[in-house]
């Protein structure tokens, strides 16, 4: 795998008023990105994700510490090129029909005019806002305006997305579409960085995460392997008697369960095979066994309960 | 290309602005006002009357001519001035205030490309404002009077030369300090304003003023009244020295200006 985006001891600070106060909204934060990937990137609000976004486009310049993009500076045109962003909260020049807009935006990235209205009436159709391409934007709706938003990110047809809150505004459909839209990205090879306060969205899409927090990183890692650390093993079953029962209990297991269906909990995976024989010699039907793995919104909150009582 | 994309959408978003239009359409009725102005006096002196040919007439006529063509002209001058400064002062930073800065920033788009981009559109916005009102000045002097001095459309143009003298200071100076502050130092702070203050100053304060009005561009040096007024019209030589003196500031201005911009955050 390649580093598409490094990020190496990156740290941004911003002089108030008398340049005498400095806070520091991202501290010495260090990760990677890899290519063909959709990486989360968490954080409560003012943690710092936004100005690091602003930072690796080359909006900011960084106090310390620095990075690359494609092996280039931060905001070098040469990277951008490659680079299709959405911010979180997306302005886009009134006047302008989404066609206007899209046109003035493939002149901006150096298009060729033929291939840039082809690619605009595709992005158009795909984040279904074809029927109203001659509509000013002045009179488009929230959500309208993030699809069009998305439009214009997608329109070059870039290999690294950044993507600040893209599912914010939009409707449980506008969502499905989005999230559809991300995943055929990634099949074509590109990566997508999204920052996101829904993480229902983020546990569906992403296959690595960073976690920060007052511009510090906390945590950084696959999904997966986040989710599962510290956690047992679920195993399900249709028929348990009393005897199985209190044998699991001895092993530690936890039941839970009605007439037909019993789940069996276990803190680690050491005592599954115990478990399964027990079963077998029992006579129960092995219906799954699973990893019991936490929800993001959980992890992410432990995370959070965790770096506030250091 | 990116420079031309920019000063077009720059161009195109101040067209639509209604400011501009009432701008424009007072400017035009000042002018209206004055042409209005001048008929009443034709009638009230009959000796204004086109075909008067004695000398004392004639050299009242010319006064009349030259004592109004200054006036307008101050007054069209002050307005394009104002206007130039207005746009060029809030033309960046509105789009960093508003963010759509950064919509454009994140496409292949150098700080530079923008930031001349932005001042290209507004040029060619006061050229529009130029080229309506000075049209209109050159129509009426021409069917007022039966002529058309020279330099008269070349006031015109040297009033369009300080414009954007103006306005590019101004659009420097916004990348440093807010905006509105920007746009009054950049109006007050030219060479003869000082030398005015060095007027009402002795010793070393009276020298440092001296020394300001030396440093600073003069906007002065655009305003052709008594041209105007004597019906003379400059050599060629100080034509071409204005308009190099001119595009010289214009250029240090972007330079300086575009390094601040490059400079600047934009969060």
């Amino acid at each position: 795998m390649t580093s598409i985006i490094e990020l190496d001891h990156l740290t941004k600070s911003f002089k108030g008023r008398g340049r005498k106060v400095e806070t520091t909204a991202v501290n010495d934060l260090s990760f990677s990105v890899e290519q063909g990937e959709i990486f989360g990137f968490l954080g409560p609000n003012g943690a710092g994700k936004t100005t690091t976004l602003y930072t690796l486009l080359g909006f900011l310049h960084p106090s310390s510490g620095g990075g690359s993009v494609f092996g280039l500076p931060f905001g070098d045109p040469e990277g951008l090129r490659r680079i299709g962003y959405l911010p979180e909260y997306v302005n886009l020049h009134e006047y302008y029909t989404p066609d206007g807009m899209l046109n003035y935006y493939a002149r901006l990235s150096g298009l060729d005019p033929v291939e840039a209205r082809a690619r605009a009436s595709y992005v158009l159709e795909r984040l279904g806002i074809a029927d109203v391409c001659n509509k000013r934007i002045s009179k488009f709706s929230k959500g309208m305006i993030q699809r069009l938003g998305l439009a214009q990110a997608v329109l070059g047809n870039p290999d690294l997305l950044f993507l600040d809150e893209p599912t914010s505004s939009l409707d449980p459909v506008g969502r499905k579409d989005v999230k559809d839209l991300l995943l055929e990205l990634k099949a074509q090879g590109k990566t997508v960085v999204i920052s996101s306060h829904i993480l229902s969205d983020i546990e569906s899409l992403c296959d690595r995460v960073a976690i920060i927090r007052k511009g510090r990183l906390v945590k950084t890692g696959k999904l997966d392997e986040l989710l599962s650390t510290g956690s047992g093993v679920r195993i399900t079953t249709d028929k348990l008697p009393t005897d199985a029962v209190n044998e699991i209990q001895q092993l530690g297991g936890v039941v839970i369960g009605s007439d037909t269906v019993f789940a069996i909990e276990l803190p680690d995976r050491e005592k599954e095979y115990d478990v399964i024989g027990i079963l077998r010699k029992h006579g129960c039907p092995l219906i799954s066994v699973a990893e019991q793995k936490s929800s993001l919104e959980d992890y992410f909150f432990d995370i959070m309960k965790g770096e506030e009582t250091k | 290309m990116s420079i031309l994309a920019v000063a077009k959408d720059q161009f195109s978003d101040l067209l639509r602005r209604r400011y501009l239009l009432v701008i424009f359409i007072g400017a035009l009725a000042i002018i209206g006002m004055w042409v209005g102005y001048l008929a009443l006096m034709k009638s009230l002196f009959p000796a204004m009357q086109q075909g008067a040919q004695d000398a004392a007439t004639k050299g009242m006529t010319e006064m009349m001519i030259g004592g109004l063509q200054v006036a307008l002209h101050a007054i069209i001058g002050s307005i394009g001035v104002l206007l130039a400064l207005g746009l060029m002062c809030f033309s960046v930073t509105s789009e960093v205030s508003k963010g759509t800065v950064r919509m454009i920033l994140s496409r292949p788009v150098r700080r530079y490309e923008f930031f001349i981009g932005k001042w290209l559109g507004c040029v060619c916005i006061v050229g529009v404002y130029t080229l309506l009102v000075g049209t209109m000045v050159c129509t009426y002097t021409y069917y007022s009077f039966g002529r058309l001095l020279p330099v008269i459309p070349l006031s015109i143009a040297m009033l369009f030369l300080k414009a954007i003298t103006v306005g590019s200071i101004g659009m420097a100076l916004a990348m440093w300090l807010r905006p509105i502050v920007a746009l009054l130092v950049a109006y007050l702070a030219a060479a003869e304003t000082f030398l005015f203050i060095a007027g009402f100053m002795h010793g070393i304060a009276k020298s440092v003023m001296h020394t300001l009005f030396y440093a600073l561009p003069s906007y002065k040096a655009f305003d052709l009244y008594t041209g105007i007024m004597n019906g003379t019209i400059m050599s060629g030589a100080e034509i071409a020295y204005r308009v190099a003196y001119a595009v010289l500031i214009w250029a240090l201005m972007l330079i300086a200006g575009a390094s601040l911009f490059q400079r600047r955050d934009l969060a």
